[in-house]
């Protein structure tokens, strides 16, 4: 069956080449002349004539000689021509006639109105489109309340941003890398850049289409990264430059933040550093080290958490308000080129924070047959999470043609939490708890580029991972005998050398190959006991091992405006589970094509069918059947395969659509549709305030995903809108009580965002989001809707002073808790030269005391209450050198 | 860079008040050529039948410019009138202003014939929509991007002949760069400048003489690091691998 798949696939790869393989017709010569004329009859000289197709390509172009003459020779399949005649100050004629007239003369006529008709400009455009290349000129969008880099990236049209990762996705595709002028400071992690670079330098971003890392793959590989660039203004340029910001608030508020960049001929660097205890700009960015999806792909796997210990502030409104936190953030990130041909690349972060975060939560938990139970909980959380990161990358060039690179990674992870929980059915739980980790990766790449047409990468690649998670929850503080106990420590050791082949074959036909072995081997303990007892209520260890040998290869073949991808991953895997031993063998094909065309001849699309199956192997973390503790309240287990991999069907059908040269829009449409086997399905008992949780493998799930968005920038009106709307259909087994059906959740988000200015220095920015979910499961309907409300208006009464202020609002209906409603306000003033800037800032402007926040998933409704940080006025001087 | 819409916007107005055979246009652009450190400002002045670009002009005679920050500096020889092309259409020649020696003006006769190959790629650049074309032009590969809109035989430096202005030009490693930043077109009757102070000079004597000229500066250089280098023997000191030989903008003169 896995041969004749494979001959399926190989039939289906040469029918495609050979569907879009075929020959030009011969063309024809042919020879048109003449003579132009003025309305006098005498003849003008230096006179355009242009011979186009009646699709306007040119196909012959000259000027009449001093006697007005012009002989024009060209070749071609077409019946008729379009011959135009042009010059400055005369009336433009253009005459569709048959190829093979052989002679016309022509008579321009003095421009009437003595206008020049002829000359068509188009107000300079505040996105210039070149192909691969696209720029936004960032003065066009900006309203001058922005802080970072992200702020403005989030206005321009064709962008969007995940606001909890920071992830930013332009054309729905997630980008690769920001560069700084050219140069990668951060790699991977450039939220370090987007979300701390000050929005005063930024004069313009570039999208950098098919982004290809190595400059020996440029060309060969054929890549569809999305890149970006950001250009910096050439006034601020300097050896040394940067701002410094502080400022002190009432309710012993106070902030700071000191950026520093660098451009010298040798050295690129950029330097943040921050602290502050108004809720803003710390944050951990989750720095990706070998947990890339790359890496996932070649077969290293990293550790999961098992203890649920996130802060999760409510997404709907803006974080900012909620997490009450004291500390610092601090990064460094630099290129050094000490020669031509060695580059160093340095990324370093600390991040060392106290948060606090307290809530009150009303939870009903919807059970079956109708019947349902209610629960208060409320949680005083205290959170010390400490990180430290390096990255560390070095490339040599050996020769022109051979590049080595190497790379390594260090994350260091400690997190300490510190929780009162109260539920309306016990009494008050303390909860101590630990996360400590650390994770080493290294890379060493030899990239030789063989000729212009072949190119090879071998990569030695190593990841070691250690997290260990502490728990202690006990009932009274006074009597120990109550208190549990428990530790998990999670060890993994990766490895793999991985030869990746980039090839041209022949026009048009490219080869992707990529052979390699990796293995994993990793050791889960867990022990959990009661402080007074000798004996462990649980104590195990659970030894993983996961080998694999795989070849994965692809061609694509382009014609014209389409692509057509084939190909397949083939993996032999070895797994051992403790005495366990199995071995699969497993095709995983993708299918894929694209067109790439133009219309209205400047409204470029790409359509794109893709077709993949993948199989996710479970986790150590994911198979253990003893039962943890995941928080103060709630129990887990598995009942699962390790051998028996979830079984993934990925369609993809997506259009994008760009027109920045006459009419600034850009949409795009993405249908995804997953079907899932052998997933894990909540399997759910409530033993009064207690939710155990047994995830049992075997269920199936269906996801139907769309997005249609749709951004068009108007430069008569200068508004920025963004139209988007998501339509989502999940359908996934559930247990609760021993009663299955699968729930039914159906989704639709409506969004629209605008930005204009309005003149006389005042601009708006105004967004609506209108969610509608329904979820069923048995008898059991369930809908719950909101409207999230965003209104933003900054204005300049005088020339150096800048007003802001802005509301942010969530209604859920009259019968769920109806509005509730930020308020926010800042007003700046700066010098004439720009220098320095002072800053009134008032948070929470109405000192409301909390918001309401109301969710409701599958089995549960949760009214929250989120306590907000108490009115605050902030004033801040910030120095620009 | 400032938009050319309330530019061209004035070009109209202009137009309404004259006939419309004679016009008169002014282009602004941005240039750097091979042997140029920075973009340098020039102008494009045109007519129905001749065009001028001059560019590098300045008061001293050796104009140091230098950028601190950048690590960057460059000499340049010229004068108040600078570095001129001037092209008559109606002949097949331009003569080229330009400098080898200190104060030293020389004009040269030189003939171009670029075999452009147009492209069908669109992009508006400074507002303006243009058209691409490539060539191969004295040993260099160049991407030019031109207004078909603005139907004249005219371009920036040594470059013409498309169907429109050039608006932009480059070479495919962006050694040569020339954007236009300014351009206005009125109806007009007003005569270009023909006169080219200097001395005349043949092509290939013009570009001996700037061959010496760099194995003078060359061999100096060389001899300067050397005194230096015996002065202070712990510096590193280099002349940043200069080439013995001149490569200037153009390679050779066979295309």
């Amino acid at each position: 069956v896995k041969v004749s798949y494979f001959f399926i696939w190989l039939i289906l790869l040469f029918l495609g080449i050979g569907i879009v393989n075929s020959q030009d017709k011969s063309k024809s010569d042919y020879t048109l002349s003449g003579t132009v004329y003025d309305s006098d009859n005498s003849p003008v000289e230096l006179v355009q004539i242009l011979v186009q197709t009646p699709n306007k390509v040119t196909l012959a172009y000259g000027f009449t000689n001093q006697s007005g003459a012009y002989s024009l020779t060209f070749s071609t399949q077409q019946d008729t021509i379009i011959l135009s005649a042009s010059r400055i100050g005369y009336t433009a004629v253009f005459i569709k006639t048959p190829t093979n007239i052989g002679s016309k003369d022509i008579v321009l006529s003095i421009s009437p109105n003595s206008q020049l008709s002829e000359i068509t400009v188009t107000d300079k455009g505040p996105i210039e489109d070149s192909g691969d290349t696209l720029a936004y000129f960032v003065s066009k969008f900006i309203d001058g309340s922005e802080k970072t880099v992200e702020d403005v990236i989030a206005k321009l049209p064709g962008f969007s941003i995940d606001t909890s990762t920071g992830k930013i996705k332009y054309q729905g595709k997630e980008i690769k890398k920001i560069l700084l002028d050219g140069d990668d400071l951060t790699g991977n992690n450039y939220t370090v850049l987007s979300k701390n670079l000050s929005a005063d330098w930024l004069e313009e971003v570039e999208v950098l289409k098919r982004f290809s890392d190595s400059r020996l793959l440029q060309g060969i590989e054929q890549s569809d990264d999305v890149a970006l660039n950001l250009k910096l203004k050439e006034d601020v340029k300097a050896p040394i430059f940067g701002n410094l910001m502080a400022g002190i608030g009432t309710t012993q508020k106070y902030t700071s933040k000191v950026e520093l960049l660098s451009y010298l001929k040798k050295v690129k660097l950029f330097a943040v550093g921050t602290s502050n205890n108004i809720g803003r700009d710390l944050e951990t960015y989750d720095l990706e080290t070998y947990t890339s999806r790359q890496l996932q792909y070649r077969g290293f796997l990293s550790a999961g958490e098992i203890l649920n210990t996130e802060l999760s502030p409510p997404t709907l409104l803006n974080e900012d308000n909620f997490i009450f936190h004291q500390g610092y953030f601090a990064s460094n990130s630099f290129v050094a080129r000490p020669s031509s041909k060695l580059s160093i690349r340095s990324v370093t972060t600390v991040y060392d924070n106290n948060r606090t975060f307290n809530f009150l939560d009303s939870l009903f938990y919807i059970l079956p047959n109708q019947s349902g139970f209610s629960l208060t909980q409320q949680q005083n959380q205290n959170q010390k999470p400490f990180q430290l990161f390096q990255d560390l990358k070095i490339d040599y060039m050996l020769n022109e043609k051979t590049d080595i690179s190497s790379r390594w990674q260090l994350k260091t992870n400690n997190d300490f939490i510190n929780s009162i929980n109260k539920t309306s059915l016990s009494q008050d739980i303390l909860e101590n708890s630990s996360n400590e980790s650390y994770q080493l990766f290294g890379n060493l790449s030899y990239i030789k580029k063989i000729n212009n047409k072949w190119a090879s990468t071998t990569d030695a690649q190593f990841g070691i991972e250690n997290q260990k998670e502490n728990i202690n929850l006990r009932e009274n503080e006074d009597n120990a005998n109550d208190s549990l106990f428990q530790s998990i420590n999670q060890r993994y050791y990766n490895i793999g050398l991985f030869q990746k082949v980039n090839g041209i074959l022949s026009e048009n036909l490219y080869l992707n190959a990529l052979i390699g072995a990796s293995s994993i081997t990793s050791r889960f303990d867990a022990t959990s006991f009661l402080e007074d007892m000798t004996n462990p209520i649980s104590d195990f260890d659970d030894d993983y091992s996961f080998k694999s040998l795989f070849a994965d290869i692809s061609l694509k073949k382009k014609w014209k405006s389409i692509s057509l991808l084939s190909g397949a991953r083939i993996r032999q895997v070895w797994l051992g589970y403790n005495l366990e031993k199995s071995n699969r063998f497993l095709l995983e094909p993708t299918l894929s094509i694209s067109v790439e065309n133009k219309i209205f001849e400047s409204l470029k699309f790409t359509t794109i069918a893709t077709y993949n199956r993948e199989y996710v192997f479970l986790k150590p973390n994911n198979l253990y059947s003893s039962s943890l503790i995941n928080s103060f309240r709630t129990i887990k287990s598995y009942n699962a395969n390790p051998a028996n991999p979830l079984e993934n069907d990925l369609f993809i059908f997506s259009v994008k659509m760009q027109d920045f040269q006459k009419k600034n829009i850009t949409a795009t449409i993405e249908l995804v549709y997953e079907e899932s086997n052998e997933i894990l399905v909540n399997n759910l008992f409530f033993d009064e305030a207690v939710v155990i949780n047994n995830q049992i493998q075997g269920g199936n799930s269906q996801t139907f995903f769309s997005k249609y968005s749709f951004d068009k920038y108007i430069s008569k009106l200068k508004t920025t809108i963004k139209l988007s709307y998501e339509y989502n259909l999940i359908t996934t087994p559930q247990v609760i009580e021993e009663n299955f059906d699968n729930n039914l959740l159906s989704q639709n988000i409506i969004g629209i965002k605008s930005g204009t200015y309005l003149g006389s220095g005042i601009s708006l920015s105004l967004g609506f989001e209108h969610n509608n979910n329904t979820n069923k499961w048995r008898n059991t309907e369930t809908n719950f809707e909101y409207q999230n409300y965003f209104v933003k208006i900054v204005c300049k009464p005088f020339s150096l002073i800048n007003m802001s202020f802005n509301i942010q609002t969530v209604d859920f209906g009259k019968s769920r808790g109806g509005f509730s409603s930020v308020v926010g306000t800042k007003l700046d003033y700066s010098t004439k030269n720009g220098k320095i800037d002072f800053g009134l800032e008032i948070n929470n402007l109405m000192n409301n005391s909390a918001v309401v926040i109301n969710r409701l998933d599958s089995f549960s409704f949760s009214s929250t209450n989120y306590p907000l940080l108490k009115r605050f006025l902030l004033l801040s001087l910030e120095f620009k050198f | 860079m400032k938009s050319l819409l309330p530019l061209l916007y004035t070009t109209l107005v202009f137009f309404q008040v004259a006939e419309a055979q004679s016009f008169y246009g002014k282009a602004q652009y941005d240039i750097k050529l091979f042997e140029d450190n920075f973009f340098f400002d020039a102008t494009l002045e045109f007519t129905e039948s001749e065009s001028r670009f001059v560019f590098k002009q300045h008061e001293k005679q050796d104009w140091f410019r230098q950028d601190q920050s950048q690590f960057k500096s460059q000499k340049i020889r010229t004068d108040s009138i600078g570095y001129i092309i001037y092209r008559k259409f109606n002949k097949n020649k331009m003569s080229v202003r330009s400098f080898c020696e200190l104060g030293k003006p020389m004009v040269y006769e030189d003939s171009v014939n670029i075999k452009w190959s147009l492209g069908s790629d669109t992009k508006v650049i400074q507002g303006v929509a243009c058209l691409n074309a490539s060539a191969s032009f004295r040993g260099r590969k160049y991407e030019a991007w031109y207004s078909p809109d603005i139907p004249v035989n005219v371009g920036p430096w040594k470059f013409s002949g498309l169907p429109g202005l050039i608006i932009q030009v480059k070479d495919k490693k962006e050694n040569i760069s020339i954007t236009i930043k300014s351009l206005d077109i009125s109806k007009s009757d007003k005569k270009i400048d023909n006169q080219l102070n200097g001395l005349g000079i043949s092509r290939e004597n013009f570009y001996k003489c700037l061959d010496e000229e760099w194995v003078k500066l060359y061999i100096n250089n060389k001899a300067i690091i050397a005194q230096l280098q015996a002065e202070f023997p712990d510096l590193e000191l280099s002349d940043n691998d200069a080439s013995k030989v001149r490569i200037g903008t153009e390679l050779n003169f066979k295309e």
